[in-house]
């Protein structure tokens, strides 16, 4: 199932899993952000 | 360089919130931000905008990152090929709509040669310059491979 338009004029999976908004660099970086503390923590030298 | 002196200079960049660490002649500094070399960036830096061959302000010296350890390598290369893979599906559906060739700014390879030289900014800005390109087209399809390649992270 693809992401489909939502009243708030949002993209949303139709599994209501995503809610993907226009900023999507924000998005995107959010996403990254998640993933990264998801998996732990890289310092960077 | 200062007085004709190398000054070797370690950054440790905290994700935790905590104060970034810079170890300068073994006394440790800590600064809350970071930012870029390039005065044209004046946002402070994200772990995102970091890799080998990056210049940073350091106490307002021009400071290129020359080397990083093992592990952020690693993270480097994953990130690296993670957003290079997302960039490559989005040119290679974008190929079946444009009719003229890409401009080399959005093909150009930025996962680097040298270990954690992974430009991840330049490539997180092709992606979404590809992206809503892509969703100018086919607007579902290019929302499909976001949610596609984020069930990979």
């Amino acid at each position: 199932m693809g992401p489909e338009l939502t009243d708030d004029n949002s993209l949303t999976q139709q599994t209501g899993q995503k809610v993907i908004t226009g900023e999507f660099e924000q998005y995107l970086v959010n996403s990254l952000n998640e993933s990264l503390i998801k998996k732990s923590n890289f310092p960077v030298v | 360089m200062e007085n004709r002196m190398k000054n070797p200079i370690t950054v440790i960049f905290r994700l935790d919130g905590q104060p970034h660490e810079v170890i300068i002649k073994e006394t440790k500094y800590f600064v809350k931000e970071l930012y870029s070399a390039n005065k044209n960036v004046t946002q402070h830096l994200q772990c995102w905008d970091l890799f080998v061959g990056c210049n940073v302000d350091i106490f307002g010296k021009v400071t290129e990152l020359k080397q990083c350890d093992l592990k952020t390598t690693e993270w480097n290369k994953f990130y690296a090929s993670f957003l290079t893979e997302m960039k490559n599906t989005f040119i290679e559906e974008l190929k079946k709509y444009e009719r003229k060739a890409l401009e080399h700014w959005i093909n150009r390879d930025h996962t680097g040669k040298k270990a954690g030289s992974g430009n991840l900014r330049a490539l997180i800005t092709q992606v979404v310059t590809l992206k809503e390109r892509l969703r100018s087209y086919r607007p579902l399809l290019s929302d499909d491979i976001v949610v596609a390649f984020e069930s990979l992270l």
